[in-house]
């Protein structure tokens, strides 16, 4: 999905920069090799039958394209960012900024985190965690990563009362920056 | 009549401005237990940088034709419950503003936007 999306908006760019060079050279197509393109153009493109359904079939796709971009930004943007109960009084939202900085608090108390960074979404009444860290040199992994597991599953679950289905761990990196050994 | 932020009592009429309503709302959430503060949006982050305290930060109060709702953006303190300490602001807020006010609040809706770790850190470290 994600190659798919760069290709269709490199494809986009490209589009539109080649119409905006047109556009650009429009004003002075009147002399030099601008005129004797359009010249070409017209005789063989605009007087012919296929040219416009080639012209059709371009602006249809570019259409397509333009409208997709425009609903995958809305679906993104739409992504639960919190999630709701309901009780007599009215409404609680919980905000998954919060869900995230509860995890990223567990990930930064620990000596071996260099740096941590938080993704939360809700599903139905779960919560998925995704937490990217970079670690020092000297860190067991696998400990880390089930400890951390552990202790962000537990907060939540605690805290917000809702079912916590998986907390994944991504080692992005690890830092040669020396950890403080006193 | 009823516009926003105008209230009728039995014989006349009283006004009470949302804006008043939102302080006592503010003030009434931050004496609950297990709330660290008040999460102002951009625009109360905004006056808060040019020199304005502001008690209401974080309430937004709605009052149409003589309905109510409090709106309380928080930042929960680390290993509170969450529900429980949502309807306990809810309660308060409510009672507080009924009151003080005299005002039936329709509903108070909290939206928890952060957790604050700073005191858990002192703790263990």
């Amino acid at each position: 999905m994600n190659f798919f999306f760069r290709i269709l908006t490199a494809v986009y760019a490209l589009v539109s920069a080649v119409l905006s060079a047109l556009l650009m050279i429009s004003p002075f197509a009147e002399k030099g090799i601008m005129k004797s393109f359009l010249d070409w153009a017209d005789v063989t493109l605009y007087r012919s039958d296929k040219y416009n359904v080639v012209l059709f079939l371009a602006g249809l796709l570019l259409l397509l394209l333009n409208l997709f971009i425009l609903f995958s930004g809305l679906r993104f943007k739409g992504v639960n960012k919190y999630i709701c109960f309901k009780n007599d009084s009215g409404q609680v939202r919980v905000s998954a900024s919060s869900v995230e900085s509860i995890a990223l608090g567990l990930a930064r108390k620990s000596r071996n985190v260099r740096e941590a960074k938080s993704k939360v979404r809700f599903k139905n009444e779960s919560v998925e965690i995704l937490l990217k860290l970079s670690v020092y040199p000297d860190t067991h992994v696998p400990n880390l990563s089930r400890l951390l597991q552990n202790q962000i599953k537990d907060a939540v679950e605690s805290m917000t009362e809702l079912t916590v289905s998986k907390v994944d761990i991504n080692i992005d990196g690890v830092h040669a920056a020396p950890a403080d050994k006193e | 009549m009823a516009d926003k932020g105008s209230y009728i009592t039995e014989n006349d009429e009283m006004l009470v401005t949302d804006e008043a309503l939102a302080v006592i709302a503010g003030m009434a959430a931050m004496e609950v237990d297990g709330v660290a503060g008040m999460s102002s949006g951009f625009t109360g982050g905004l006056a808060e940088v040019l020199g304005r305290t502001n008690l209401a930060k974080g309430v937004k109060v709605i009052s149409r034709s003589g309905v109510t709702s409090v709106d309380i953006y928080v930042v929960v303190r680390y290993g509170v419950r969450i529900p429980e300490v949502a309807f306990e602001i809810q309660e308060h807020v409510r009672s507080n503003i009924e009151n003080q006010a005299g005002i039936v609040v329709d509903s108070v809706n909290i939206h928890v936007q952060g957790v604050d770790f700073s005191e858990v850190k002192e703790e263990e470290t």
